[in-house]
């Protein structure tokens, strides 16, 4: 459910930025400028999907603790501190992301 | 004279040839969808633009899209640092997800709508292209009928008069003869059997 919770708002948002890119390739007149527009939330979304794949390894290595401790049970220390480190650094994440998106949303009507 | 008149013949069948070459491009055009996309196109990128129009429904789209996300993600964050081991951030984060899928959902339905609303107009304004085609043929070509409904002015001799009839019948049987022999030097036309 955690992976699940990390991964559909990177796809929702993607989803968004596809939307908005595609109406700006119609209006942009310099592929580099629209490059450099479109750079930050893409490379944003980026560093969501390795925040969410530093999440999934260290759920690998949940499951695996109990195999390596031999009693069969987990450490369940290691899943607590990365489901809240991951929660941060994602939540964090996405107030930049939308941010920006947001932001090249109004800059788009301004211009 | 059978020179000029055949010339002007052949341009009036050119020009009428034309012009249904025209008419069936813009048929064809029609039954076609439109490269959404292409800069060729501007007309209808508005029409086909995410971009709300109006305040109100930009503040809803921008709100349910970006907003609302980003006050969820702070009140994470907020709730994560305050009560750290209670289930409100992962609920939180619940709703955040929710949302987001219905922000999107909403986002991409409107897109497919506008698209689906300017693929009708350009098909709409194709066809009344076609039509107005169609129309300037068609007016072309009563305008030739009755220019050659015009009688032309014979002399008084009635030997001119019938040396006239015959040099138009001659150019009609000539033309009726070349149509002929193209339609059977065509059939005729051996294909090749591999």
């Amino acid at each position: 459910m955690g992976i699940i919770n990390g991964i559909m708002p990177i796809l929702t948002d993607s989803i968004l930025l596809m939307h908005i890119v595609i109406e700006r390739i119609e209006h942009s007149k310099s592929p580099w400028k629209l490059a450099m527009t479109m750079a930050a939330p893409v490379f944003l979304k980026f560093g969501r999907l390795a925040n969410v794949a530093i999440y999934i390894a260290a759920c690998i290595d949940f499951v695996l603790s109990s195999v390596r401790g031999g009693d069969g049970v987990p450490d369940m220390d290691i899943l607590d501190a990365a489901q809240a480190r991951s929660m941060k650094i994602a939540s964090t994440l996405q107030i930049i992301d939308n941010l920006s998106v947001d932001r090249l949303l109004y800059f788009h009507l301004a211009c | 004279m059978v020179r000029i008149l055949r010339y002007h013949l052949a341009l009036y069948y050119l020009n009428a040839f034309e012009q249904r070459r025209k008419a069936l491009q813009g048929l064809a055009r029609c039954t076609h969808a439109l490269p959404l996309y292409s800069p060729a196109h501007n007309r209808f990128s508005a029409a086909t633009s995410i971009t709300p129009e109006g305040l109100v429904a930009l503040l809803l789209a921008s709100a349910g899209n970006f907003i609302l996300p980003i006050l969820l993600s702070a009140a994470q964050l907020e709730a994560s640092r305050r009560w750290p081991d209670s289930d409100i951030p992962r609920n939180i984060e619940q709703i955040k997800v929710i949302v987001n899928i219905a922000g999107a959902a909403a986002t991409s339905i409107v897109a497919a709508l506008k698209q689906w609303r300017a693929s009708r107009m350009a098909a709409v304004g194709a066809v009344a292209e076609v039509l107005r085609d169609v129309e300037a043929v068609e007016a072309d070509e009563t305008t030739a009928l009755r220019s050659g409904q015009k009688q032309p002015t014979y002399s008084k001799s009635p030997a001119r008069h019938v040396e006239v009839e015959r040099t138009r019948v001659t150019f009609d049987a000539e033309l009726l003869d070349l149509d002929m022999k193209e339609d059977q030097a065509q059939m005729a036309t051996v294909l090749p059997v591999s």
